[in-house]
């Protein structure tokens, strides 16, 4: 077994990464005994196993993904929807209103127009039909007033941070409502039009920074310190 | 408006030296630009010599029409087309037979290269504009198409790199220029992906000994291991600022 | 409906933030209704063209290239040469540009950008002829877009009338002039004879505001849009109002206005950085 990276390198495709038994997380393939990235990415090894975590890419819907999805064509009974992945969503009236309707009593489209904003889960994916949605349940459903601001979908896991510390802290200080879906759309919504100002750069530089220890905590700093003349009642 | 005289041509001189500059085993100068773009997903800028290709992808995203997706794996296509100031005479804008002979054999040189199963029913488009010719423009446009896709971020067993060899009198060279491309004796355009050592392009005008073919074409690999490392180089370069941005501590741990 | 349209459909959010911005005076991209995006231009970058130039309008690019060559004058001009101007929208630029016979966009984007060149006599056709009914030097001009990120327009016109400022034309001896035969002298050249810079403004419709140089996003929901082209002595020299909706009186006299009022310094930026900015081929390292 020998490896031919150090952890934390950038590989690019076709890059030999390793010869021997590893485990291939993701991001690689074997040819014969070699172990060849297939992406552009990070590389880790943990024990015997390999992962590249790439760089950049399509976002690829899992089962159990939250996604903030935007309407963009509608059936008698579904709706097709975009969440920036290679594929349109598919949300079933009844998997909106959690109950069957009858498409020719109700007209669906009164509840969810062309370009409406949604906040969904990711129920199905298979290979070989669209991933389906569900968009009833707690917290789910249609998004009104508020912004989205778009990240690589690869980062949202900065943004949530350890134990969603990061979303956390972000929720607690500036008292918005924010949803982040793992598509890479994250929603904010506070009465203060200027907080929600701030929120977006803020979330613009947490996708920004490198790797400082305590992020969290120099964010927290930043966002305090913006408010400090706003509103009294922060500390 | 320009006419060589063919018999006082001379390819390589007594001191084995070609029109440009070069020797018979010497690339052109190299330049490559990755992510130049902002509407594309990938996007890749390649000069050899005084060749430019400017390489976009897009995708993988929902086939259209329906009926042509295939159910197991994404589609590939590709495009090549030549600006009408790329040449001395200018290129009409219609694409000529030419054109659409080297969109297919230049897709089907990147095809192998990349994990179509991972996206079914999608299609991954490419497309390549040639900025300005100067012989061997598909191979410039494979090396540009390659890194585009690898920028896009799609699964690849590896880059796919390209060069042209030929035959001048009794000598190969490598990576002919535009007059030897027009003058020379043989034409051997060559793309390959270094990784697996897979030929994916092999097209030939002009003759070659059988003897001579197999130097040309021990040629033209040296080359593509040459160009194939400036590829990873300018590719990584690219990607190590993006790195620095996202890379954390909680990165990995959190990602589950 | 293309994958492609379904995409570019502005969500709900969008728009109401948008509408309110507007409402305060303000763009999304934090531009006043009346700002250019930052203009660079890299001239002269085609070796293999006798003249060349890429443009950056913000984000969007593009690269325009002029070819010269010998032609037979029209009949009814026998002492002018001539010029046509095309425009390619290769998917390059965007994923809903397609492949296929030019599209109706791409033919109108030519023909603006061709008729303020033409209405403002930019080029000297008489310094074109060689032999009157004979030969005159053809100027064939071809705008490629390279990223779309709106206003194609204004952005392919600063292109056309940077790669016209770069181009030089051979010198043409007369051989034979009863049998009207020349020889064209590759390596003694002249400037291209210009006599004007025209520079094209384009406005859109969204609401009741009308704004300057739209980015694509605000061409995803404009209900139309106005070009207007100035020349050197302030007059307008072409006009195109494109797209489904309407403009009002007023709303074209405003237009207008900010056009002939904006004119000079586009003009002296265009001019300066074809002075100052790195050009030829290394250029494309400051891509």
């Amino acid at each position: 077994m020998s490896i031919y990276f150090k952890n934390m390198d950038v590989v690019v495709p076709g890059d030999v990464i390793a010869e021997g038994d590893f485990k291939i997380i993701e991001g690689a393939f074997r040819e014969h005994k070699k172990i060849i990235a297939s992406i552009i990415g990070i590389l880790y090894f943990k024990k015997n196993t390999i992962r590249v975590v790439p760089l950049k890419g399509p976002y690829m819907p899992k089962r159990g993904d939250h996604v903030i999805g935007k309407i963009v064509d509608c059936s008698t009974v579904s709706w097709s929807v975009d969440i920036r992945a290679p594929y349109l969503g598919r949300l079933d009236a009844t998997d909106y209103f959690g109950k069957p309707i009858d498409p020719s009593r109700e007209d669906i489209r009164k509840t969810l127009k062309i370009g409406d904003i949604i906040f969904a889960k990711v129920a199905v994916v298979d290979r070989f039909t669209n991933p389906q949605l569900v968009a009833h349940g707690p917290a789910l459903g249609k998004l009104i007033k508020g912004k989205i601001v778009e990240v690589e979908p690869l980062r949202i896991p900065r943004i949530l941070g350890k134990n969603r510390s990061m979303i956390k802290m972000l929720r607690e200080v500036t008292k918005a409502e924010i949803k982040v879906g793992n598509n890479g759309r994250i929603w904010i919504r506070s009465p203060d039009p200027e907080i929600e100002k701030l929120l977006i750069k803020v979330i613009k530089k947490i996708e920004r920074e490198s790797h400082v220890p305590g992020l969290t905590e120099r964010i927290r700093k930043t966002l305090l310190n913006e408010l400090k003349d706003r509103l009294g009642e922060f500390k | 408006m320009k006419e060589i005289d063919e018999s006082k041509l001379i390819l390589i001189d007594s001191n084995g030296i070609r029109t440009d500059g070069r020797r018979w085993n010497e690339l052109r100068p190299l330049r490559i630009r990755v992510g130049i773009l902002d509407r594309a997903e990938g996007s890749a800028l390649v000069e050899m010599g005084k060749t430019k290709a400017l390489a976009t992808v897009y995708g993988p995203k929902e086939m259209f029409p329906k009926h042509m997706a295939n159910p197991d794996r994404a589609i590939l296509r590709a495009a090549y087309r030549m600006a009408t100031f790329s040449v001395e005479e200018r290129k009409k804008p219609q694409p000529s037979r030419r054109e659409l002979e080297l969109s297919k054999v230049i897709k089907e040189a990147l095809e192998p290269a990349i994990m179509l199963h991972y996206y079914p029913r999608t299609v991954i488009e490419v497309y390549i504009l040639i900025l300005q010719a100067d012989g061997g423009t598909r191979t410039a446009a494979i090396n540009a198409a390659s890194l585009a896709l690898a920028d896009a971020g799609i699964p690849m067993k590896g880059l796919v790199t390209a060069v042209a060899a030929g035959r001048v009198g009794d000598q190969v060279v490598l990576d002919l220029n535009d007059v030897e491309d027009k003058y020379g004796d043989a034409d051997l355009p060559v793309a390959m992906i270094p990784a697996t050592g897979e030929i994916t392009l092999l097209q030939m005008d002009g003759t070659m000994s059988s003897d001579m073919f197999e130097r040309a074409l021990k040629l033209a690999i040296e080359g593509i291991n040459i160009i194939y490392e400036r590829q990873r180089d300018a590719l990584k370069r690219r990607f190590l600022e993006l790195k620095e941005k996202i890379l954390g501590g909680e990165f990995y741990a959190s990602r589950d | 409906m293309l994958p492609e349209i379904k995409r570019s459909i502005l969500s709900s959010l969008e728009k109401s933030t948008m509408y309110s911005l507007l409402k305060d005076g303000k763009r999304i991209d934090g531009r006043n209704f009346y700002d250019i995006r930052s203009i660079k231009i890299l001239p002269s970058i085609i070796e293999k063209a006798e003249g060349s130039a890429l443009v950056y309008l913000g984000n969007t690019k593009v690269l325009a290239g002029v070819k010269v060559s010998l032609a037979r004058p029209f009949e009814d001009m026998p002492n002018q040469g001539l010029f046509v101007t095309g425009a390619e929208l290769t998917p390059v630029a965007s994923p809903a540009f397609e492949l296929g016979p030019p599209s109706y966009f791409s033919i109108e984007l030519a023909r603006v950008v061709d008729r303020a060149i033409r209405s403002s006599e930019m080029i000297d056709l008489e310094k074109l002829v060689i032999i009157p009914g004979e030969i005159v030097w053809m100027i064939n001009i071809d705008i490629y877009p390279l990223d779309d990120d709106g206003n194609l327009i204004d952005a392919s016109m600063l292109a056309v009338i940077a790669a016209l400022m770069t181009t030089e034309i051979p010198k043409a001896e007369i051989t034979d002039l009863e049998k009207g035969k020349v020889n064209v002298i590759k390596d003694e050249k002249r400037p291209l004879p210009l006599v004007d810079l025209p520079i094209s403004f384009t406005f859109a419709k969204i609401g009741d505001y009308i704004l300057l140089d739209p980015s694509s996003t605000e061409e995803n929901i404009m209900q139309n849009r106005l070009t207007i082209a100035i020349n050197n002595k302030g007059e307008i020299c072409s006009i195109q109002k494109g797209e489904g909706g309407g403009f009002k009186f007023n709303e074209v006299i405003i237009a207008k206005n900010i056009a002939i009022e904006k004119v000079n310094e586009v003009r002296k930026l265009v001019v300066n950085q074809l002075a100052k900015n790195p050009r030829g081929p290394n250029a494309w390292e400051y891509i």
